[in-house]
């Protein structure tokens, strides 16, 4: 069944993004992000972490079509017909937008290496890629949650992605300024105690607190996510 | 008696403020096909809802299948709404074979299911097309094609074949014909002579409320209208004269019982050849039954 959902949900972006879409989308991603932007951030270690953070710029988008489009085309009430589960619906639409967001940062992260390795660059050592595909893969299923929580709510595929687009810059705009505003006020003993525990590297208890950070943000947007899908088998609002 | 395949007591559902069943009384048996007739918000759709376990009821019950409508009764019906349900971009095959999965079908089965399906409608040829490219006649098959490709124990069609040519709709309900064979059909039409040809039993409702139900036959009942051919072609009746109609019958609206009908026709000197009380089509029931309800 999860299947099914992830490989109908493939069929429907191939098809509608066409072969030009395609080539579109891979110049965009696998050609300027993929190794332009990499190439300007000069540090291997941090340009790596370009293809931690890609994803959230895949998978959420296509996120906010999972329910909001199958409105759209009107196909959500014969999906509800089915014998599938809230949590098989979810599964099948979060499998195929966080594999596609990984799949295209994946080639995209090749790409940037063996052009790299051609053109003699430096390239990061093993660990900084560990860490790019560890926060890859959780970038990826969180933004593809969070395109899927507003996808739940919107009234057509239009405003999803313009609700989406919103909280993208909220978060992307928001946060850093929240974070420069709040720096003043806290304590130097719990600045240092940050900068400590990252003192460790790519493994060290800070890192380790982002991981489970993240953990707990999918774990939280997932549970969330899958309790408000159980009303749109009730079409009456209940 | 046998289970039903669908049994809905006193039913409410309301969206909102709108109240789209009061008090709904149905049954749909374990075989053959079963019509929901009904003009356009009297609540075919939602009845169609209630079965799948898709609104939540104000008050009442469904068993579908023998049980509260579930995921697991969904396992064992298949449905075509008045939408065909298939992804517009995506190819006729591509939505079937997907739709097979969804429905645990691996996918090689679900393809030769898609394939058969296909065949047997007549639409291989439109297996690779987008269906946005498909006529509406088209779409209406890949629709049915969608709904008939899993064996189900209840079938729910919506307007099946809206849309569809007289030569394919007439297939198309051959195919329902064989289907409730083997499952428990359930045909929502605003099509009354499809009902009257295809339905073993009509259900007819009207504002959220079951008006009438019964066989096509039990639903035609004839009135106080009569049918008669004299052998002068003219009949007269309580002191009018009538024509006969292009077969030669002369209809007759009496009032009275067939018996007291003819009693007078042949007081008044008429030689009656053939006479007959004159049968109501399903259509003007429906109608009849709609307008005292206005």
């Amino acid at each position: 069944m999860i299947a099914g959902l992830a490989l109908r949900e493939m069929y429907h972006t191939a098809r509608s993004m066409g072969k030009a879409g395609l080539v579109r989308f891979l110049l965009v991603y696998v050609g300027l992000l993929g190794m332009l932007i990499p190439w300007q951030m000069g540090i291997p270690e941090v340009a790596i972490m370009i293809f931690g953070l890609l994803p959230l710029y895949i998978a959420g988008p296509a996120g906010v079509d999972a329910f909001a489009g199958e409105r759209d085309r009107s196909t959500l009430e014969t999906l509800l017909a089915s014998p599938v589960s809230p949590g098989q619906l979810l599964a099948g639409k979060l499998m195929f937008c966080s594999g596609f967001a990984l799949m295209a940062t994946w080639v995209a992260m090749g790409v940037y290496s063996l052009t790299s390795v051609l053109s003699g660059r430096p390239l990061p050592g093993p660990l900084p890629y560990v860490a790019a595909i560890v926060l890859g893969v959780l970038t990826a299923v969180l933004s593809g949650l969070a395109g899927m929580t507003v996808s739940l709510k919107a009234r057509s595929a239009r405003s999803s992605q313009q609700w989406y687009s919103l909280v993208l810059v909220g978060v992307a705009v928001g946060l850093p300024l929240l974070a420069r505003a709040l720096l003043p006020h806290v304590p130097q003993a719990l600045k240092d105690a940050v900068v400590s525990a990252f003192a460790g590297g790519w493994v060290s208890l800070g890192s380790l607190g982002v991981l489970a950070i993240l953990l707990l943000a999918i774990a939280a947007l997932g549970g969330s996510l899958k309790v408000r899908m159980r009303r749109l088998w009730i079409m009456n609002g209940g | 008696m046998t289970e039903a395949a669908v049994s809905i007591e006193d039913l409410h559902v309301r969206y909102g403020r709108i109240r789209a069943l009061e008090g709904l009384d149905m049954r749909v048996p374990a075989g053959g096909v079963t019509g929901l007739l009904g003009r356009n918000g009297a609540g075919k759709t939602t009845t169609i809802r209630a079965i799948l376990g898709l609104v939540h009821p104000e008050k009442g019950e469904v068993r579908v299948l023998g049980s509260p409508p579930s995921r697991a009764t969904r396992e064992r019906i298949s449905v075509l709404f008045a939408e065909h349900g298939l992804v517009p971009e995506m190819t006729l095959m591509e939505n079937l074979v997907c739709w097979g999965m969804i429905n645990s079908l691996r996918r090689a089965e679900a393809r030769s299911r898609a394939e058969a399906v296909l065949h047997a409608l007549g639409t291989l040829h439109s297996a690779a097309a987008p269906v946005r490219e498909l006529s509406s006649g088209n779409m209406r098959l890949a629709g049915l094609a969608r709904a008939f490709m899993l064996p189900r124990d209840l079938v729910l069609l919506d307007e099946p074949t809206a849309s569809l040519d007289p030569v394919r709709a007439e297939e198309i309900r051959a195919g329902i014909r064989e289907l409730a064979g083997r499952s428990a059909v359930l045909l929502s039409t605003h099509n009354l002579v499809e009902a009257e040809e295809l339905c073993d039993r009509v259900v007819i409702i009207h504002d959220g409320r079951k008006l009438a139900g019964g066989t096509p036959e039990e639903l035609s009942e004839p009135g106080d209208v009569h049918l008669v051919r004299t052998e002068d072609g003219d009949a007269s009746f309580r002191g009018n004269e009538y024509t006969p109609d292009a077969r030669g019958f002369v209809r007759i609206d009496s009032g009275v019982s067939a018996a007291d009908t003819l009693a007078e026709l042949v007081r008044e000197g008429n030689r009656v050849v053939e006479f007959r009380p004159e049968r109501k089509s399903l259509s003007q029931t429906f109608l009849e039954l709609a307008e005292e309800e206005r």
